[in-house]
């Protein structure tokens, strides 16, 4: 990574929708580097997606359930993350250290759905508990706010 | 003031949005800079029978934008935490406005069941994640802060959601 890859990144998080000759034109290069630079930082997998933006509330979601998953001490607990990341409606899943083991986060769109999921979790081998918190947010993937923190990092990298 | 409730009413409303739609908004969260002739190609529908789709789409507020997803450690943040908040109710605004204000902390929420707002913290070090904790119990009045870090890869499945038409 040097400065114009960190350049073109804080672009990017600023506005993912950015085109690659606007990004170009303020960094003084051509569009073909700035592409060549976001290609092959996709390919290392330093950028790993460019997901659209949804506000669910639209499509009549009520919020976001962050699931908080206990499993069993002779469970493990990868192969329960990659069970839980097959059960539709979950979008993140982290192994977890604290008070519980495993956190899986889900869009509700009603309860009848929220208690499938719960329950598809329950019934995986090794789950000793789930608790339950809800947000109302309904911004998909995740808060417009996101990539302001990291588009910031980029350029203080950049400018180091 | 009864006309006013009936705006708001329909203004909440759910979108009518049919399979076409759903199969662009797949195809959106599985790369938003995929290219216009890509998208119509996989709907089987013209460019501009997309492009139209996805301005309706824009213009209803279902499309809000984009979010580009970087590995945290490559810009010097490799800890993630999920901090739980407990307040008192007339102590949820302030904390709000310092995680507003604070750029280590993204996603805020209002929750209920166990914790009282939710966050999400990234961090260079322990440490800093340490203090950040220390800052929002001191300056929000928070009555406890919950540090819950993530460990190993955060798994993102976004393509995972099943969205689906809805015809009113």
């Amino acid at each position: 990574m040097d400065r114009l890859d960190y350049f073109v990144l804080s672009e990017l998080l600023r506005d993912p929708r950015l085109s690659f000759s606007t990004i170009a034109k303020k960094l003084g290069v051509s569009a073909l580097t700035v592409r060549n630079r976001y290609e092959k930082m996709k390919s290392e997998g330093i950028i790993f997606g460019c997901v659209v933006s949804i506000d669910l509330s639209k499509l009549g979601y009520q919020g976001k359930a962050f699931l908080m998953i206990t499993t069993s001490p002779n469970c493990k607990k990868s192969e329960t993350i990659e069970f839980v990341k097959k059960i539709t409606d979950v979008i993140v899943v982290s192994e977890i250290i604290g008070f519980f083991d495993i956190l899986a986060i889900a869009p509700v769109r009603d309860i009848k759905n929220i208690r499938r999921i719960v329950n598809e979790v329950r019934d995986l081998p090794g789950i000793e508990r789930v608790e339950v918190t809800f947000t109302d947010d309904t911004s998909f993937p995740v808060k417009a706010n996101y990539g302001e923190l990291f588009s910031r990092r980029s350029l203080n990298m950049a400018t180091a | 003031m009864k006309g006013l409730g009936a705006i708001e009413r329909q203004m909440s409303q759910p979108i009518d949005i049919d399979e076409i739609d759903v199969m662009i908004l797949k195809a959106l969260i599985k790369d938003a800079r995929a290219r216009l002739k890509d998208v119509a190609e996989d709907c089987g529908r013209s460019s501009v029978a997309v492009l139209k789709r996805i301005e309706r789409l824009r213009s209803l507020g279902v499309i809000t934008g984009a979010t580009l997803f970087v590995r945290p450690d490559v810009l010097g943040l490799p800890v993630i935490a999920t901090m739980g908040i407990n307040s008192s109710r007339k102590h949820e605004d302030k904390i709000i406005n310092l995680i507003d204000k604070q750029i280590n902390l993204v996603d805020p929420s209002a929750s209920i069941g166990e914790f009282d707002l939710f966050t999400l913290v990234y961090a260079k070090d322990l440490a800093e994640l340490d203090r950040i904790s220390g800052v929002v119990k001191q300056r929000s009045g928070a009555r406890k802060v919950t540090v819950i870090l993530w460990t190993g890869p955060a798994h993102m499945i976004f393509g995972n959601i099943d969205i689906q038409p809805k015809r009113s």
